[in-house]
This record gives structure tokens, C-alpha cells and sequence, in this order.
């Protein structure tokens, strides 16, 4: 019947049929097939990690699995003993993971990011440089090894490093967004100021709004200040209590994560990686759902839809519970980030002050050289219109250096 | 495609028809099976038993052609070498086929139980084979395998149950193969069958043996057996000792294969033997003790799992409760099988329950719920099993909730609320459809705010009151919503931010819900206060003050109308919104409900923030003065006699003094001191004022200031000295009249010094003649005898007797004459040219009357003695009089003396010479006239030598006093009015108006900055004179000669002005003494010479 299922487009209910097969211990060849399925799947589909991984692949023993799927076995239990501090056993099952396989590679990348938790920085891009040298690596986990190992040299300020790094990550652009982010920080950190705002520049298109989070609006502020553009350093800030005004007044209002006031909020928290998950499962237990109407056999479909009705519910209980534990915590952030904006303006007006005083202090024989940068004082993106451009660290921002000429901005003062 | 055509095609509806796997073909090929992809295969029961039979038929005789064939070989191979290893072949063979006939005769007769008739073909085979092994060892005794070949025998008498033979074959090949690897399965399987005769120790001696066999297979059995042996014998230590080799010896985990035992997993069995016998061995050992032994000996998850539910059930069975329920616990966070974890739930309730503890009920409702997610979601399980596990474990988990309530309240602590939270949160978060569900719910707001998870209980109270159905309830947990957010507030600091704000948020909310539902209630105030307060700690303060503002004036009364006045207070300081705290205070101050204490407090502090809300305006005035000190003006004018009032002009003063704005400067100290005279800052304001004006030179401000604060001020050494000051600034400006005015004050408010007191008499005597007013004079005299000295009487008297006398009050002018006089005369006043001069005075204006009768007194024809005698009388007594002058030593008294003492002596000449004679004889008359000649020339030499000497004198004082100027022109100005040489009315008053002429301006401004600077101070003393304030220029310009450090040019420019001033003024005498001294410091001085010339020209004199 799983079989059948699984054919017949019904992932989930053949994944649940079984489940609940493989739970009672069946023969091997039919546990082989069902792990082969749930591998195979795993790799490409949403599932009930819960109800596959953890009841089934950790709670058993299988000690007659193949070369092909103990891999996958291995590096499931493995995880989950390491998550419970049964760090002999962990290690136990990952030295099973045969070598050269998917799961070995994603053992090593977990044995690396491992190395990071526990501070061993050094030996964590060693481990990763390594990953990267092997020749059948999966793409995507290759990128998301990129990506570790750019956030680690970030953390070291070895910013050229990792802005190569950075560059060899092959992901489509629109899953990107998470990392643009990041690349700005680096960019911002090598004082790139031009390049830092074209990344955060491609971040506004709409393709990324579920990507958002404040701490866009404080990189801007951040920069802008940094090259004395204060008008629109504090114009920023309003853009920020422009965006997520109508969340934090939801929030002051104790508006919950399901009122239509706290969208925009909703939009970051769907983008959060388990609360994704989930939503992507139950979408595609909404899909399967849709094909119970072919079923003439009224006993078959009113079962098959009970399996996705029951499944949908559960989800959704763990996905609505996760949005709202996650609703504080983004909640809070964006308060936290509001106080942030609100010492951001304070901190540009102390900067404003500076900078004048320096200016002044400075002015007069520098006062030609400063003429050149006054007629450019206004910012200039040489991309508008052009985010899909392959290449958005080499979009041309025109950001110039204001600090020396304050006549222009002292008006703000 | 059709999906049902599929599902046909699947046999996924044929779910009548028998599926079975083929277990027995796991050694099976499948090459001649049909069967599918996944290894399925569809069979009829029938079919299969037929093809099982074929299978082994055909298996049979395949078996049958080899024997046949081994025999043959057998035969053709006799004496050859590698005979006995055909038998053995031989042997197999039988073995085999026995099998396989077991297996025929076993499905061809389709029975479940087995039959002694179906072993009987099969047996036979087995004794072929037991015979072929006997021949091999009879005739081939040094067969290399032999010792395979006992253990092969032995074997197969074990399987016929020959079991001694079986015993005789194994002791055989262990004793006459020592070397041989089989001597330590031959060791066990004799174990085996003593330990089946029960004969303990004789399978022990065995089992021990296997033991020096370290890398033997057989080694862990014999390990795990040998344990069972001590168990038996109640020898824990030994047995776990020997258990734990077992798990961990060479060959552990290894599916070990020796005969009889077919593939066991040691490991795992002996593993889980460990658990009865660590229970029985340590049984003091704590269950954190046990975990930690029996994960050591763990090899996976799997393994820690399966052997601690053995050592979970046998702690149960022994009634150690706790250990017990500890270990479920641990197994409830390993396992995610739900049926594992209701099981597991059945038994820590038990445990629980035995033990009346429900201390970890929340980690056990979290077990319970974690279990029933699964099941609830399954469609794997029934719906009414479903439906009774939700019910039963429901019980389980309320019951372990409430209890663990219970057990907090009991001890109050608030750990225990916490973990009582912590359960009713995990119940709630599943049971949510309950009956119970609000009651629990209830009991959690209770325990979160008893376990102080204030923001969390808020929130449930809140859920309460929405969703209760009594009133009352609805009331209750309103409240409680309310109280709770208040609660949570105040530990800020545990708060994050989003829990701040919804507890901010949260207690405006229920508390306005709470006010609106219950206006009557008692908690009303409390509650309008905090939502109030709230609004206040939000930084919301408009909406906070407003509802404080609605609060005081409902409660005014009650405890916290002074705390909420303030953080009204601090509202508006917070706010910097001053007006508002002004206007706040004003409010205060009105409502007499309100207590004294809080009214004075707020009226402090308004006074506070006017002072704060001038001052910024202040510092705005620092950046536009203009703009800011109009605010300032307008913000003063505004608050007209109020002390902000004050503050702001007072603020205006001292900025426009920061500023240089001088012209501002001295009219809001003006305005200060005339609308606040009683102001703290007036003394500090008018010396500011009086030091400004002195800075910039502006004399007539500088009068005006030192008026001010004379007037401010009374009494005091400084207003004396301020007064003393103005009054010389406005006797030098020419205005006698308010120098008199200062003077009087002075004379008759302050305690002065003799010769202070006497000189400003006389100044102020001086300025009353000056202005006709001789009386004037007199009573300024006349007032301050009794506070003279002697000697300064004398001086009194005497210029009282010469005042007395100008108004013709001879009496009186005598009187003090004559007290002056006697006083000069007991030496008091000598050397007093004053006195000396106004004794003089009255003396010569005493004489006048007398000098007219004198000149009066003539002869007529004839020769009256009594006319000579009295001419020569009042000759005398002029004479007399003049000497008597002549002797004071006045200058000017003593010139118009020796002109009176010529002219009587001329006179009384011409009298003599022109009398007529007597009647005597000729020579009496010529004797006579002789006499007479000779007389009347020596009067006239008398004369003639008074006139030089008053001549030469006048010449000498060169005075601009027509009367002592040369006799003849003297005589002719006598009682006529002297013309000035060049008296000019010029009289503007220019003060604070300065300002408003640039050039004054300017010169005043540059004064201030450099208070040295003698060119501009004269430039500024010009300017005043150009425009024709002339007093000003005066001052000015006196206060650049008096200035012995000034360079001569600028000193003679000064004296030189001040002359010109003083010609202007009609003072001549003093002009050209100004001119003089201009023309000492600078000879060549042109302006200074001409005027001077022209002056003395104007009194004839002519070099």
C-alpha cells in the first residue's frame, strides 16, 4: 500500500503508511526499501521529521542495511545522539557512514561546524577547505560550506577571504538574500562603503521581502553616517519606522503573529528556516490532498484523507506554536532594533556636531579639493532598475565622502 | 492515468487475498521465483506447499546423485591419501539430505505439529552419517581433521539425543586435541549438556575452561554462561564481573556462530541480563548511578535503551519507586516510539503515585503529552483507543498538574510554582478541548503569578476574564490580569523588551477595561493610577499626565495623589515642557483638597522650571540674539510681576551683558528695578549696570545707575559712596540741582566725617547762591552747625555771616560774625582761607554802609567840629575795619580793602583840604592850613600807596572779576552784572539713547572693550560735545586729565575741552585755569592758547 501510495503521487500517506510498517519491525528487504524511500525523499521533499527521523531511522537498530542507505541511517543517528550529548555513540554511527557517500560529506561539514561551536576556529576552515576539495560534493551543501567558512573569515576580519568565498557560492541570486546581507557587512567592514550599499540595494528588490529584517536599515544608517550623508542617515531611520511601523504599533498593541496588523512581521518569521519547513510540508500535504478527488474508492479516500487531514493538523499545531514562540522573539528584536534606531538618530546628530566642528577646523585649505565632492553631493545608483545584474558586488554606487563639506548638510544642524 | 487502474494494478484492493512473505527464503534464491522489484512475492497457500515439495524433491535428488557419486569416488580412491576427507564429504552429504528430508516430509504432511514418522527417514540419514564419521576415525586414526571429525560426531549424537556419546566425543577431542580450535566450543556444548544434567559445577569446570581461550567465539557465551552460574548461586560481583567481559571482549557484537547456538547476539543478551543483576548487586547504588553505569557499558541508543527499560521494570518490581520513575524519565528522552511512552507514562504514574510526589510532573505531563501528539495525529490507531488514551493519560496529566500545585502552595516556594507553571503550561498546550481546560487554566494564571512570571500570568488572567462566564470570575481575573502586569513592571530588568511592552500595553488595557466594567469598584483608584502610571513608563507622558491629571482630581485625597502629582511632575521635566509644569502648578496651588506638602512641593518646582524654561530661551537667545532677546522681552512683558517675570528680564540682562548689547543691558536693569524692586538680583543687576556705564565712559548713565541704586539701597557704605559719586558726576555735568538733591541726602542719611560733611555743605550752599538762592545756602549752613566741629563753626559763622549779610540781615550776620570771629581770633580758623575770606567779606560789606556815611559826610561853609569829628570818626572806623581785613589775608577782600582804604584816605584829604578854616588869627590859620597841608599829604601819600599796593595786587591775581581788576575799572563795575565771555546755552542730556547714534555706539562699545583707551574716550568726549552734552564731554574729558598716566598731548586735549566748557558754562575763571593747565601739558597747544587769549582779552587783559 505504501508502494502504491508513493506512485500514485501520495508521498506522505506512502511515508506514513510506512512508517508505521517499519515501527513494527517488518522484514528487511521491506525495511531496506522503505529507508531507500525515505532517503530518497528526505533529500528532496518536505517530510515529518519527527515521525520519520526520529521514530523510525533513530529508534532502531538496523544492522542488515546496505552500503547505500546505512549512510543516511548513520548520519541521522549520529546527529541526534550528538544533540543529546551521546557524543561515543555520535561518532560511533558516523564512523559507519561509508566514505565518499552524500551523508559522509554532510558528516564532515557537521564535524566542521562542530569544530566552530567549540572555538576551534582555525581547525573549522581547515575542516572546510577541505570539504570544498573533494570532487562529488553536492552543490548545495558545498554552498552552505561556502557560506560557513565566508561567516567564519568575516568573524576573523579576513574580509578579502572571505568576499571570495562569498563569490564561489553558486545558489540562485533570489536564495541569496540571506547572505547579500552579510556581504554588505563585510563590505561596510572594509570601509567599501559603495559596494556595502549596492548589496543592501539589491536586498530592496521585491523578490527578498520575506528576507527582510532590521538590521538592513541599521547597516544603511550606518554607512550613510560613516560617509557624513547624514540627511539620509536619518532619513533611513524614518524609512525604518516607515517599514515596520505598522508591526511595532501591532506589537504595542499586543496584536498576535495571526492579526493582519502583524504581516510584515510574519513575512521575516515564515522565512525562519524551521517555521519554512513546515509551511513547505503542509503545502505539499495541501497538494497531495487535492488528488484524494480521483480516488473513486470512497473507503481509500475518505482514509487517505484522514492520514492528510490528521497530518495537516499536526503541522500546523507545531508551526503555529513555532510562529508564535518566534513571534516574541522577532517581536522583541524589532524593539530592540526601534531603541537601536532611535540612538542611531542620536548618534548622527552627535556625528553632525563632529563633523562640523572638524570641518570647520579644517576648512580652509582644503577648501579646493572639496569643491569636487560638493558637486557630487547628491547619491547616485549607477543600477537603478538592474538588480538581476550576476554581479551586485560590482554595482556602481556612487556614495561620495561628504565629511569635509558640512555647508551642505549644516542646515540639518 | 487512471489512478484506480493503478491501484488495481497493485493489488493495492485485493486486500482479500493472502499476502505472505517468505521468511524461509532468506537463504533462497530467487532466480526461479517470481517475484517483484521489492522481493514480494503472491502465492496461493496450496501452490506454494506444492512448490515447496517440488523444491525439495528435486533438492533430494540432487543430494542422492552426490552421495552416489561420493561412493563411487570412495570406491575408485582407496588407499589414496585424501580418502578420509571423501567420507567426510560422504558424511555431509547425509547430513545435508537429512535436512532436506526433514524439510519434504515436514511440508508434504502439512501439519503444525511434528511427528516421530517425519524424523525417521531424516534420523537414518544422521546415523549413515555418525557411522561414516566412526569409520574415518577406526580406520584413519591420524587423519589431520580429526578433531572435526569428533566434534561433527558429537554433534550429530546431540541431534539423536545420544547425549553421553555426545559427552564421550567432546572429552575425546579435548583431550587428544588440546591445540585444536574447536576445544573451546567442545568446552561449552559439554557446559550445556551438564548444566541440562543440572550437574552446576561440572558445567562451571567447563565453562571456566572456555575462558582461557581469550580470542575463541565461543569465549562470551561462555562468559555470559558462566555469569548465569553465579547468578544461580546468587554471586552477583562474579556474575557482573563476568557480564561485563562478555560485552566487552574481542569478539562482542559479532554474531557468533557455534554449534547448537545458531547466531546469537551475546552482547545483547548478556547486556540485558546486566540489569537484574545490577539491581540485586548494588543495591544501594542511587538510579543517577545506575544511568551512568549501564550508559558506559552502552554501544548505541538502541542498546541504553533496551537495557534501561529492564532496569526500569526491575526497579518497579523491587518497589524502588524513585529509582523507578527517574529512569523512565531518562528512557522517555531517548524513545519517540508513542507506545514506548505511554508505557512509560503508565509506570512513572504508578511510581508517582506509590511515592506522593509529583515533583517532576511537568517533565512527566511533558512525557504524556509528547505521546499522545503522536497517537492523537495517527491514523495508525483506532479512534476509540485514541479516544481512551486522550481521556486516561488527560487524568494522568491533571492529576499530576494539580498535584504538583498542590505541593507549591504547600511550600510556597517559588521553584515549585515554576515547575507547577511549567506542567499547567504543557497540559494546557495540548488539552486544549478539555472540560477542564478553564479551570486549569485558572490554576496556571495562580501558579505563574505565584511562581512570579508576572507578564505570562497577565496574559492568562486576561484569556480568563475574556473567555469567563461569571461575573464575578470575569471581575476576579480582570484584576488579576491588571495587578499582574503591574507586578511584571516592577522587575524591569527580567523583562525583555517585548515582555515589556505588552505588560505596559497589557495593564492599559485590562486596567481601562477593568475601570469601564467596574467604575464602583475599590480597586479603581489602584487601577486608574497604574494606568496612568504606565502610560508614564511608556514615555507616553501627555496621555500620562492627562489621566494623572483626571486621577488627582478624582482622589485627591487618597495616598497616591501624591505620587502621581509627581510623576506629573517629572512628566512635564522629562518633557522639558515648562509652561506645562507652570501651568500644572498653578493647578496644584488651587486645589485645597490637595495636601500643604504636596502644594508647596509643586510650587518649588514650578519656580524651579520657570527658572529652567527662561534659561532656554537664554541659551536660543546665545545663537540669535536678536530673535532671543525679543523672546525674552515679549516672555518678560508676559509674565509682567511675576517672578518668571524676573527671571526672564534678569536673564536678559545678564545675556546682553554677555553679548556687549549695552543699550539692552541698561534698560532691562532699568525695568528690573523698577517692576521688581524688591528683587534678589537688583544689588548684583545695578552694579553690573554701574560697572558698564564706567567701562564705557557714559557718565550720565553712570549718574543715573549710581542714583538708582542709592535709591534701591539707602544706608549702606556703598550707596554713600554711589551717592557721593553721583553727585560729583552731576556737579561736574553742571546740574547743582540734583548734585544738591544728593548732597542733602547725604548730610542728613549718613554718618559722615567732619570735613566730608562741611564740604558738601558747602557745595551744596555754593550751587544754592550759585542759583540765587541765598537762603538757600543759609539753611544748608544753618542745618548742619550742630553737627560741626569748632573749627568747622568758624567757618560756618563765617560764611553764614557773609550770607546773612548778602540778603541784608545785618543781625544775624553779626551774630555769626561775631562768633566767627571770636573763635578766628582764638585761633580756630587760622589758616582757613575760607574763613579767612568770608570773614573778610562780611567785614568789607560791613564797611560799605559806613563808607557811604563817610563819603557822605562833608562840610558845609562853615566848620563844624562835630561833622569833622565824625568823618574823622568813621575814618577811623573804616580804617579800622579795612586793617582789620587787610589782616585776614583774603586776596580778593584785601585788593578792594586797600581800593576802599585809598579812597577814604583820598576822601578824608579832600575833606581836610577843602574844610573850611576855623576861626583862629592868621598865624593860627596859616599854622593851621600848614597843618592841614601837611595832613592832607600824607593822606594822600596814604592813599596813593593803598592804591599801588590794591593795583599791583590785582595785577598780580589778574582775576576775571571786573571789581579786582585795575582801580579804575573796578570802580566803574561796582553792583553791575559781569558778561561771561562766551556763555552759551547748550544743556542736552544724552543717556541711554547713546546707543542709537552709531558713532556713540561705536565709541562706547570700544570703551568697553578697552577701558585704557584715552584717544577713544576723548574721541567720545568730543562727540558728546559736538552734540551738545556738554556735561557728559566734561566728565569725559575730566576724567582724561585727571588721569596723571595719560599722555600730555591727550591730558592738554582734555583740559582743553573742559576749558572751552567751562567759558560755555560762563565759568571764565575756571576755563582759563583749564586752559592754563591744558597749555602746562602742551605748550604749543593752538586751541587751548587763542581761547585763553581770547579770554583774557574779553577781561582786557591784554598780553
Amino acid at each position: 500500500m505504501g508502494i502504491c501510495l508513493e506512485k500514485l503521487g501520495f508521498t506522505h500517506a506512502a511515508m506514513d503508511r510506512l512508517a508505521n510498517l517499519a515501527a513494527r519491525k517488518p522484514n528487511t528487504r521491506i525495511m531496506a526499501y522503505t529507508l531507500e524511500m525515505f532517503e530518497k525523499i528526505s533529500r528532496s521533499e518536505p517530510f515529518d521529521y519527527e515521525q520519520i527521523i526520529l521514530q523510525i531511522v533513530n529508534d532502531q537498530d538496523f544492522d542488515f542495511i546496505n552500503t547505500d542507505i546505512s549512510g543516511f541511517v548513520h548520519y541521522y543517528q549520529g546527529i541526534q545522539d550528538a544533540k543529546t550529548q551521546h557524543a561515543d555513540w555520535a561518532q560511533d554511527h558516523f564512523s559507519k557512514i561509508p566514505k565518499g557517500t552524500y551523508y559522509y560529506h554532510r558528516f564532515l561539514h557537521y564535524a566542521a561546524l562542530r569544530e566552530y561551536q567549540q572555538g576551534n576556529k582555525k581547525e573549522a576552515i581547515e575542516k572546510f577547505k577541505d570539504i570544498l576539495l573533494l570532487t562529488n560534493l553536492d552543490h548545495k551543501l558545498a554552498d552552505e560550506s561556502r557560506w560557513a567558512l565566508a561567516r567564519i573569515y568575516y568573524e576573523l576580519n579576513k574580509w578579502q577571504l572571505a568576499t571570495d568565498v562569498y563569490h564561489q557560492i553558486t545558489t540562485p541570486i533570489v536564495e541569496q538574500a540571506s547572505f547579500l546581507l552579510e556581504r554588505a557587512w563585510i563590505s561596510y567592514q572594509q570601509k567599501d562603503y559603495e559596494r556595502a550599499m549596492g548589496f543592501l540595494y539589491a536586498f530592496e528588490a521585491p523578490s527578498f521581502k520575506q528576507f527582510f529584517t532590521p538590521e538592513y536599515f541599521i547597516l544603511k544608517s550606518f554607512i550613510y553616517k560613516d560617509v557624513c550623508h547624514f540627511e539620509s542617515a536619518l532619513s533611513i531611520s524614518d524609512e525604518f519606522t516607515g517599514r515596520y511601523g505598522k508591526s511595532l504599533t501591532a506589537i504595542y498593541d499586543r496584536k498576535q503573529a495571526s492579526d493582519v496588523q502583524s504581516e510584515e512581521l510574519l513575512y521575516v518569521i515564515l522565512a525562519k528556516q524551521d517555521v519554512k519547513d513546515r509551511w513547505d510540508f503542509i503545502q505539499a500535504l495541501e497538494a497531495e490532498k487535492q488528488l484524494i478527488s480521483d480516488i473513486d474508492y470512497e473507503s481509500l479516500a475518505q482514509h487517505i484523507n484522514s492520514v492528510y487531514s490528521l497530518k495537516i493538523s499536526k503541522t500546523s499545531k507545531v508551526m503555529t506554536d513555532l510562529i508564535n514562540n518566534e513571534f516574541k522573539v522577532r517581536a522583541n528584536l524589532l524593539l530592540e532594533f526601534e531603541e537601536s534606531a532611535n540612538l542611531m538618530r542620536y548618534e548622527i546628530g552627535v556625528d553632525m556636531y563632529q563633523s562640523v566642528a572638524k570641518a570647520h577646523f579644517e576648512t580652509k585649505g582644503n577648501s579646493a579639493t572639496n569643491t569636487d565632492d560638493n558637486a557630487r553631493s547628491s547619491v547616485v545608483y549607477g543600477f537603478q532598475g538592474e538588480y538581476w545584474n550576476d554581479e551586485l558586488g560590482h554595482l556602481q554606487v556612487r556614495l561620495p565622502n561628504k565629511c569635509k563639506s558640512f555647508e551642505d548638510w549644516e542646515l540639518f544642524f | 492515468m487512471n489512478i484506480i487502474k493503478s491501484a488495481i494494478v497493485c493489488g493495492l484492493l485485493s486486500m482479500s487475498t493472502l499476502i505472505t512473505v517468505n521468511y524461509a527464503s532468506a537463504e533462497t534464491s530467487f532466480d526461479n521465483v517470481n517475484v517483484d522489484d521489492y522481493g514480494f512475492e503472491k502465492v496461493d497457500k496450496s501452490a506454494e506447499q506444492k512448490r515447496l515439495i517440488d523444491k525439495f524433491s528435486r533438492d533430494k535428488s540432487q543430494m542422492d546423485k552426490a552421495i552416489t557419486n561420493t561412493k563411487t569416488l570412495i570406491q575408485k580412491s582407496q588407499g589414496k591419501i585424501y580418502l578420509p576427507e571423501l567420507y567426510v564429504r560422504l558424511a555431509e552429504l547425509y547430513i545435508e539430505k537429512s535436512r532436506i528430508v526433514y524439510f519434504l516430509r515436514r511440508t508434504q504432511s502439512g501439519a503444525t505439529i511434528k511427528s516421530a514418522m517425519e524424523s525417521l527417514e531424516s534420523n537414518a540419514l544422521k546415523i549413515q552419517a555418525i557411522e561414516t564419521y566412526q569409520r574415518i576415525i577406526n580406520q584413519y586414526p591420524g587423519f589431520i581433521d580429526m578433531d572435526k571429525v569428533h566434534f561433527y560426531l558429537a554433534h550429530e549424537f546431540r541431534e539423536l539425543n545420544r547425549l553421553k556419546e555426545m559427552r564421550g566425543q567432546y572429552l575425546t577431542l579435548i583431550k587428544k586435541f588440546k591445540k585444536s580450535e574447536l576445544v573451546a566450543e567442545s568446552h561449552l556444548l559439554l557446559a550445556d549438556y551438564y548444566t541440562d544434567q543440572k550437574k552446576l559445577n561440572a558445567a562451571k569446570k567447563h565453562l571456566k575452561a572456555v575462558l582461557k581461550y581469550p580470542n575463541s567465539s565461543a569465549l562470551g557465551i561462555a562468559q555470559y554462561k558462566l555469569a548465569w552460574v553465579h547468578i544461580s548461586k546468587k554471586e552477583y560481583k562474579q556474575a557482573l564481573k563476568l557480564l561485563e567481559k562478555s560485552i566487552q571482549g574481542p569478539n562482542a557484537g559479532k554474531e557468533v556462530d557455534i554449534d547448537s547456538y545458531g547466531r546469537v547476539d551475546i552482547r545483547s543478551e548478556a547486556f540485558n541480563d546486566m540489569a537484574f543483576i545490577y539491581s540485586n548487586h548494588y543495591k544501594e547504588a542511587t538510579p543517577q548511578e545506575a544511568l551512568a553505569y549501564f550508559k558506559k557499558y552502552s554501544w548505541s541508543r538502541q542498546s541504553y535503551i533496551l537495557v534501561l527499560e529492564k532496569l526500569a521494570y526491575r526497579y518497579l518490581v523491587k518497589k524502588k519507586w524513585s529509582h523507578a520513575g527517574l529512569i523512565y524519565r531518562q528512557l522517555a528522552t531517548l524513545n519517540h516510539q508513542p507506545n514506548k511512552l505511554l508505557e512509560y507514562v503508565d509506570n512513572i504514574y504508578r511510581v508517582v503515585k506509590e511515592l506522593k510526589s509529583f515533583e517532576h510532573a511537568h517533565e512527566d505531563v511533558k512525557v504524556i503529552v509528547k505521546a499522545l501528539s503522536s497517537i492523537k495525529y495517527s491514523i495508525h490507531v483506532p479512534q476509540d483507543v485514541k479516544q481512551k488514551a486522550l481521556e486516561d493519560y488527560e487524568i494522568f496529566a491533571r492529576d499530576m498538574t494539580t498535584r504538583l500545585h498542590q505541593r507549591a502552595k504547600k511550600s510556597n516556594s517559588v521553584k515549585h510554582f515554576e515547575l507547577s507553571s511549567d506542567a499547567y503550561q504543557i497540559y494546557l498546550g495540548f488539552f486544549k478541548e478539555n472540560i477542564y481546560f478553564d479551570k486549569m487554566q485558572s490554576n496556571y494564571a495562580q501558579a505563574l503569578f505565584n511562581a512570579k512570571r508576572f507578564a505570562k500570568a497577565g496574559n492568562v488572567f486576561e484569556r480568563l476574564a475574556l473567555n469567563s462566564e461569571q461575573p464575578k470570575d470575569k471581575k476576579r481575573h480582570l484584576y488579576s490580569a491588571t495587578l499582574s502586569f503591574y507586578e511584571a513592571l516592577k522587575d524591569r530588568e527580567t523583562l525583555n523588551y517585548y515582555e515589556t511592552v505588552q505588560s505596559q500595553s497589557g495593564l492599559a488595557q485590562t486596567g481601562e477595561r477593568y475601570v469601564s466594567s467596574y467604575p464602583n469598584s475599590k480597586e479603581v483608584p489602584n487601577v486608574l493610577f497604574n494606568i496612568a502610571w504606565i502610560r508614564y513608563d511608556e514615555g507616553k507622558f501627555d496621555q500620562s499626565i492627562a489621566k494623572f491629571s483626571d486621577f488627582i482630581k478624582i482622589y485627591p485625597n487618597s495616598k497616591s495623589a501624591k505620587a502621581a502629582v509627581k510623576l506629573i511632575v517629572d512628566a512635564y521635566t522629562i518633557k522639558e515642557d515648562y509652561p506645562g509644569l507652570i501651568e500644572f502648578g498653578k493647578t496644584v496651588a488651587a486645589n485645597k483638597q490637595l495636601s500643604k506638602a504636596i502644594r508647596a512641593g509643586v510650587a518649588s518646582i514650578a519656580s524651579t522650571a520657570q527658572t529652567k524654561m527662561v534659561s532656554s530661551m537664554t541659551v536660543a537667545s546665545i545663537d540669535d540674539w536678536e530673535n532671543g532677546k525679543e523672546k525674552l522681552m515679549e516672555f518678560a512683558q508676559k509674565h509682567q510681576s511675576s517672578s518668571m517675570g524676573a527671571q526672564a528680564l534678569n536673564a536678559l540682562f545678564i545675556s546682553s551683558k554677555e553679548k556687549n548689547d549695552l543699550k539692552t543691558m541698561q534698560m532691562t536693569g532699568q525695568n528690573i528695578i523698577s517692576s521688581y524692586p524688591g528683587s534678589k538680583d537688583a544689588d548684583s543687576v545695578l552694579k553690573s549696570m554701574i560697572q558698564a556705564s564706567i567701562a564705557t565712559s557714559q557718565y550720565r548713565v553712570l549718574a543715573s545707575n549710581l542714583e538708582l541704586y542709592a535709591k534701591q539701597f539707602a544706608k549702606t557704605d556703598t550707596t554713600k559712596s554711589f551717592l557721593m559719586q553721583a553727585a560729583n558726576i552731576r556737579q561736574a555735568m553742571n546740574q547743582p540741582e540734583l548734585a544738591n538733591r544728593h548732597y542733602r541726602t547725604l548730610l542728613a542719611q549718613f554718618k559722615l566725617p567732619q570735613s566730608e560733611r562741611l564740604a558738601l555743605t558747602v557745595l551744596l550752599a555754593n550751587n544754592e547762591q550759585q542759583q540765587g538762592n541765598v537762603r538757600g545756602a543759609i539753611q544748608a549752613f544753618n542745618k548742619q552747625t550742630k553737627a560741626f566741629n569748632s573749627e568747622n563753626l568758624v567757618e560756618t559763622h563765617a560764611r553764614l555771616a557773609a550770607l546773612y549779610s548778602e540778603i541784608a540781615q545785618d543781625n544775624r550776620a553779626n551774630q555769626h560774625f561775631q562768633v566767627a570771629l571770636k573763635g578766628f581770633n582764638n585761633g580756630q580758623g587760622k589758616g582757613n582761607s575760607v574763613v579767612q575770606e568770608k570773614l573778610s567779606e562780611y567785614l568789607y560789606q560791613q564797611a560799605t554802609p559806613t563808607l557811604s556815611k563817610f563819603n557822605d559826610t562833608q562840610l558845609q561853609d562853615v566848620l563844624n567840629q562835630d561833622v569833622v569829628a565824625q568823618k574823622t570818626e568813621l575814618f577811623t572806623q573804616l580804617q579800622t575795619s579795612y586793617f582789620s581785613l587787610l589782616d585776614l589775608g583774603s586776596a580778593k577782600w584785601s585788593l578792594l580793602a586797600s581800593y576802599r582804604l585809598y579812597e577814604i584816605h583820598d576822601e578824608y584829604a579832600a575833606f581836610l583840604d577843602g574844610a573850611p578854616l576855623p576861626d583862629l588869627s592868621a598865624s593860627e590859620q596859616i599854622q593851621y592850613e600848614e597843618i592841614i597841608a601837611q595832613k592832607v599829604a600824607e593822606y594822600r601819600t596814604q592813599a596813593q600807596e593803598y592804591l599801588v599796593a590794591g593795583q599791583q595786587l590785582a595785577e598780580r591775581l589778574k582775576s576775571f572779576d571786573p571789581l579786582m581788576t585795575d582801580y579804575e575799572t573796578s570802580i566803574t563795575q561796582t553792583g553791575q552784572y559781569v558778561v561771561p565771555f562766551s556763555e552759551k546755552e547748550m544743556d542736552n542730556k544724552i543717556t541711554i539713547e547713546a546707543f542709537d547714534d552709531v558713532e556713540l555706539r561705536t565709541l562706547h562699545n570700544r570703551m568697553s572693550h578697552d577701558p585704557k583707551d584715552l584717544v577713544t574716550l576723548m574721541a567720545l568726549a568730543q562727540a558728546y560735545y559736538q552734540r551738545g552734552d556738554t556735561g557728559q564731554a566734561f566728565v569725559i574729558a575730566q576724567s582724561v586729565s585727571d588721569n596723571t598716566q595719560a599722555p600730555l598731548d591727550i591730558q592738554a586735549h582734555a583740559f582743553n575741552l573742559q576749558g572751552q566748557i567751562a567759558i560755555e558754562r560762563g565759568f571764565d575763571q575756571l576755563a582759563r585755569e583749564l586752559l592754563q593747565n591744558a597749555l602746562v601739558k602742551e605748550p604749543s597747544h593752538t586751541s587751548a592758547k587763542l581761547q585763553l587769549l581770547n579770554l583774557l582779552n574779553h577781561y582786557g587783559y591784554a598780553e
